[in-house]
């Protein structure tokens, strides 16, 4: 009996984060697949079942296409962008070189700043006229690539991407860094005595080696960067003409703005079922590598 | 040979300036633009380095319209008791994870870290329905509720990873002297956990004291808004001060950088170690 009321006192210690999960976490999963079945605007009083018609509705318009087009350039073209600058600077930043301590610090500014400010500093660093880049691009007497940095529909995206690629590959050539210096140093040795030279070294060796993290830091940049909506609010709101309205910003803006909860859901739950699979294919990763093994 | 060998040094000076100038390329014009006065800042052409160096901008954050010091009161209180709450639930929690023999351990650390991973735009909507039934719209208290859906499973994972490596064995001596699970926790394990403690809660200020969309989303009253959403909400309005933006800008980054700097090491290795142990 008094093993028994034990057990449960144990249980007790971890009841505060269970009830956070459930109330916070578990149950708001359950209610927007609900009111994804419902017609449910804030402002009228009546909520009606439509079952899924919302989905027909979504999966059946033009917008919806464009929304998952958007996320996923903004995704994968941030997360690529990110791996290809991070992979030489982590391989530049794991040499030894004279006052490394003062460039690591610099190169990790980025990852250090709030994304608000992120975002603001990047908008007023594309405004017309007065703005950086504009000045950049002159002076190097580039102004002919000019443009309206956030207002033209075709270029906006890659606008908004670049702040977020800025702050996002830093954080990945920290980690690949940390993980390049657990590559045991015979292997290199060995690539040597074959004749090796530092590109190869580079493709043979590093790679192989930090590839596990490779792998794990690219999910995180998925889900991240998927799911990221303020960069994009604070710096256009979705527009213009829609071309920066990824489905997280289409949610927040159905819902927020226009008072369609149900829509809004549906859009959700798609991107939840997306996650989904990414955030499982983390675990399952996670888990292999015997993180949770030993539990 | 010695070409070949200055070469390469200089390629590589070379792309190194390159990041560091790409990293740094934002604060020069943030710097730039905060300490230029307001028709300098609309000059053509635009000049980095400020001819007239003010500090009006700074002046007018601290003690103009902007009501700076309100906003960064009502951050601070936010993010305090963001971080607080989330130790609070969090130590137990972990301490329980490492150290009682529980059935659905691995189920509830497996939670723990995929619920990291929930998207906001699947929270945001039931969170704000929820809070608008609870009557906390408005409130501080919705965002620090809102906020522990990041914290604290990051706190729980984070200090999991450090309990998990403390000796057993001084704490099992401290209980047959008679000490109490709960004394036990708090007089030696904690103690030891330090620079976890640290870590995490540092980690939890940064993330708070940046949070935008929830309140965003919560919070209506320019009174209570936190200086995210404070910052934001000053574009656009009567033509944007981008000085006094900048400005504000440079002192709400100032703590997150010391902070961010003051874990660094701790980061990377805490992050390497609990997601990517290799």
């Amino acid at each position: 009996m008094a093993r028994k009321n034990e057990r449960i006192w144990n249980y007790a210690w971890t009841a505060p984060v269970l009830v956070m999960i459930v109330a916070l976490l578990a149950y708001p999963i359950f209610r927007t697949i609900q009111i994804s079945f419902y017609e449910y605007n804030l402002t009228e009083t009546t909520q009606t079942f439509i079952g899924l018609e919302g989905y027909w509705k979504a999966l059946s318009s033009d917008d919806f296409y464009s929304f998952l087009t958007i996320s996923f350039v903004w995704t994968f073209g941030t997360v690529i962008a990110c791996l290809v600058i991070a992979l030489p600077m982590a391989a530049i930043l794991n040499n030894e070189f004279r006052f490394k301590w003062i460039m690591r610090s610099i190169l990790m500014l980025p990852w250090a700043t709030p994304w608000v400010i992120i975002a603001l500093t990047w908008k007023w660093m594309f405004s017309s006229n007065f703005g950086m880049v504009d000045y950049l691009l002159r002076a190097v007497g580039l102004g002919v690539l000019i443009k309206n940095w956030l207002g033209d529909p075709d270029v906006a995206l890659f606008s908004v991407m670049a702040p977020t690629i800025w702050r996002g590959y830093t954080f990945g050539a920290f980690m690949y860094l940390a993980a390049m210096q657990t590559v045991p140093a015979h292997l290199y040795e060995a690539a040597e005595i074959d004749g090796a030279g530092p590109i190869k070294k580079f493709f043979h060796v590093t790679l192989p080696g930090i590839l596990p993290t490779i792998i794990v830091v690219n999910l995180l940049g998925v889900m991240w960067t998927l799911n990221a909506i303020q960069m994009i609010w604070i710096m256009t709101q979705g527009g213009p003409l829609n071309s920066t309205t990824t489905l997280p910003v289409a949610v927040y803006k159905t819902a927020f703005l226009f008072h369609r909860f149900g829509e809004a859901s549906v859009y959700g739950v798609f991107i939840g079922s997306m996650l989904f699979i990414f955030a499982l294919l983390y675990t399952q990763f996670i888990a292999k590598k015997g993180e949770l093994a030993e539990v | 040979m010695r070409i070949r060998l200055v070469t390469k040094k200089t390629i590589f000076y070379i792309a190194l300036l390159f990041f560091a100038f790409s990293a740094l390329l934002p604060y020069i014009w943030i710097v730039s633009t905060a300490l230029k006065n307001f028709s300098e800042i609309f000059t053509i052409p635009v000049r980095l380095i400020p001819r007239h160096i003010s500090f009006e901008n700074f002046r007018a954050v601290i003690y103009g319209q902007m009501d700076f010091g309100q906003k960064f009161v009502n951050s601070l209180v936010v993010t305090l008791a963001t971080t607080l709450l989330s130790l609070v639930i969090s130590i137990p929690c972990a301490y329980a994870l490492t150290r009682f023999k529980m059935r659905g351990k691995r189920v509830l650390l497996q939670t723990i870290l995929v619920s990291q991973m929930i998207p906001i735009a699947v929270l945001l909507i039931p969170l704000y329905i929820l809070i608008v039934k609870l009557g906390l719209l408005n409130t501080f208290t919705s965002l620090v509720v809102a906020n522990l859906t990041f914290s604290v499973p990051f706190v729980v994972w984070v200090l999991y990873g450090f309990f998990i490596g403390l000796p057993i064995s001084i704490e099992e001596s401290a209980m047959i002297d008679g000490c109490s699970r709960f004394q036990t926790l708090v007089k030696i394990v904690l103690p030891s956990a330090a620079p976890g403690l640290a870590a995490s809660s540092a980690y939890t200020f940064i993330t708070a004291w940046q949070e935008y969309m929830f309140a965003l989303t919560f919070i209506d009253s320019q009174k209570k808004f936190t200086l995210p959403i404070a910052l934001t909400s000053y574009i656009g309005q009567y033509g944007t001060q981008w000085g006094n933006l900048m400005a504000a800008s440079l002192l709400v980054t100032l703590p997150v950088i010391v902070l961010f700097f003051g874990i660094q090491t701790l980061m990377i290795k805490g992050l390497t170690a609990g997601a990517v142990k290799g």
